[in-house]
């Protein structure tokens, strides 16, 4: 990355361009594809402060009569050659806007499946809310269905959201946890058994209501609970794809 | 891409200067024109997930460096060298500690703390102390130990560990390079002092400032992401494989884990907490190491401080932080467990 450097003016598009790109996915909202909800206004606070320095820098030099005059030292003017590769981050929102992490990082991870709480024993939970139907998150699920020592989730109907995973011949619904951002995603999974299944590809989000099979969580299965699956209808994918 | 600088920049003179700007602006076009092509290219899974992982990680670490500039612009711009030198110690070795406490002051992550560190360098601050901020930073600062608190509701005494390991680390880096470090391992140009030139406003050397160093830092960070991206794919799950049963192995393996996937230090202790078959010992080491060297904090290093500082710097400090974890946990934590 030696060598000659990049020209002033090119520098400063390409800082409005990444800022530009950072204020986009945070306004339309497929920032929520990379990294957590609360991460949004630094997101846009950031994008914005990298356009305004880009723009500062580009008026100045206009008024100043080009960019030899820039109030910089000359030896300044020419940044290093790095800068030029801002223009991967700029093509990937733009352009190809990568898609929310999904069934292939859930088969990669194999062996890092853990249950989301990881304290020692079972406790008594919180009764689940009334209802016929309990809508609840994959991550409650399979904590409830590995710790919870009042076995809340028996005979209990819930209705979980996540999207399809083929695995050794099972069908899995996953959803991924991520803490800051997808660099540190980690899955979640529960095995269906029955319900009309056939014909759904990886990737394909899904709604499923059933029963937990009691005693299906176990630590030879990395606590992979299994759902008894009684009706499932095919979703768009959520705006919001990780749990957090 | 490599190939159209080469060939701009070998025709030197005017048409070399023109080349940066005619570069970016073709590659914009073209990619306008093949987007189909290119998403076509993209929708192979592993690629899909890299490129996930790319702009995440891009994403969440653009705010903290965009932190990092705007306060090394504020120091550039507002606090002369005088009011430094009267702050800290004159004796380096005491400046050292006060360094890694201030690290608590700076709730980011490890990003943010390359420029600031740069910054102080240029202002006349003596490079152990700043390197001591570099790797305090990230990693004592209250936002991470919350963090950390929360990840291991069990094991309390985490915090502490981490806490100390990491300013352990720090201070010793500090005092390591006051005893054998050389100045000229830095890139002269990080270390260049700077001119407040006459007729120019307080917020103009502020503006410019930031606007150099994020320049400056920006594509670093990108390479670092890319890394991290490729690393993300292709490494985890055959090494979480390999670490299952091990035993003391498991301290290099996670050592290595920490510098290879590059977390933010905000998002390490969970990542840690879900390595639950394994003992706590390995994985304090895992914390302390992520924030001191990774990937992506190499790649930062070499674009702010120089390739000769950096490829000293980050095989010292992955050693020094690594000890440090060892001997606090074997303190702290009660042994291997």
């Amino acid at each position: 990355m030696s060598g000659p450097g990049v020209r002033r003016e090119t520098t400063n598009i390409l800082l409005v361009l990444v800022g530009g790109a950072l204020v986009k996915i945070t306004v339309n909202g497929t920032y929520l594809r990379y990294v957590k909800p609360s991460v949004r206004p630094w997101a846009l606070i950031a994008g914005v402060v990298m356009v305004l320095l880009g723009l500062i820098a580009i008026v100045q030099d206009i008024r100043a009569g080009g960019a030899r005059s820039a109030p910089d030292e000359h030896d300044h003017q020419h940044g290093s050659r790095a800068v030029l590769l801002l223009l991967l981050p700029i093509l990937a929102i733009f352009l190809v806007a990568p898609p929310p992490l999904g069934a292939d990082s859930v088969t990669r991870d194999a062996g890092r499946t853990a249950p989301v709480v990881t304290q020692q024993g079972a406790s008594a939970f919180p009764p689940l809310p009334r209802g016929a139907v309990v809508p609840i998150s994959l991550s409650e699920f399979i904590t409830r269905s590995v710790w919870d020592s009042t076995n809340s989730l028996n005979n209990r109907v819930v209705a979980l959201t996540g999207f399809v995973v083929h695995e050794h011949g099972v069908l899995y619904l996953a959803r991924l946890v991520i803490t800051c951002c997808a660099a540190d995603a980690t899955p979640m999974k529960v095995a269906l058994a029955g319900g009309d299944t056939a014909g759904l590809a990886d990737d394909q989000w899904i709604q499923s209501d059933g029963l937990l099979r009691p005693g299906s969580a176990t630590q030879a299965n990395e606590y992979t609970p299994t759902l008894r699956v009684s009706s499932l209808t095919r979703i768009a994918e959520p705006a919001d794809p990780y749990e957090y | 891409m490599t190939a159209v600088e080469e060939q701009a920049s070998s025709t030197g003179g005017p048409r070399r200067r023109i080349g940066s700007l005619q570069l970016v602006c073709a590659v914009l076009v073209l990619a306008v024109i093949g987007q189909s092509w290119l998403a076509g290219v993209l929708d192979v899974p592993a690629l899909r997930t890299g490129a996930t992982v790319f702009v995440a990680v891009c994403v969440q670490a653009l705010p903290f460096l965009v932190l990092g500039v705007l306060i090394s612009g504020a120091i550039a711009a507002f606090v002369s060298a005088r009011i430094l030198r009267r702050v800290l110690p004159g004796n380096t070795a005491a400046a050292v500690g006060v360094a890694g406490l201030a690290g608590v002051a700076l709730p980011g992550c490890e990003c943010a703390s390359v420029p600031v560190a740069r910054r102080l360098m240029q202002q006349g601050v003596p490079p152990a102390v700043a390197i001591t901020f570099l790797l305090a930073a990230p990693a004592v600062n209250p936002v991470v130990l919350v963090a950390t608190a929360v990840a291991f509701p069990t094991a309390p005494q985490m915090v502490l560990a981490r806490f100390l390991g990491s300013l352990l680390t720090a201070m010793v880096m500090g005092w390591v390079w006051s005893c054998s470090g050389r100045p000229e391992w830095i890139a002269e140009r990080a270390l260049r002092a700077f001119r407040m030139r006459e007729g120019v406003s307080r917020w103009a050397v502020f503006a410019e400032t930031a606007r150099a160093d994020l320049a400056d830092a920006a594509g670093f960070l990108v390479i670092g992401a890319l890394t991290a991206a490729a690393l993300n794919v292709l490494v985890p799950s055959s090494w979480y494989a390999a670490i299952g049963g091990s035993g003391l192995v498991a301290i290099p393996v996670l050592a290595v884990l920490a510098v290879v996937l590059a977390l933010c230090s905000e998002a390490d202790a969970f990542v840690a907490a879900s390595l639950s078959a394994l003992p706590l010992l390995p994985r304090l080491v895992f914390l302390v190491v992520g924030p001191a060297v990774d990937v992506k904090l190499i790649a930062l290093h070499a674009g702010t401080f120089g390739r000769a500082f950096a490829a000293r710097f980050a095989p010292a400090t992955f050693v020094v932080a690594t000890g440090c974890a060892v001997l606090v946990g074997l303190c702290v934590l009660g042994g291997y467990r």
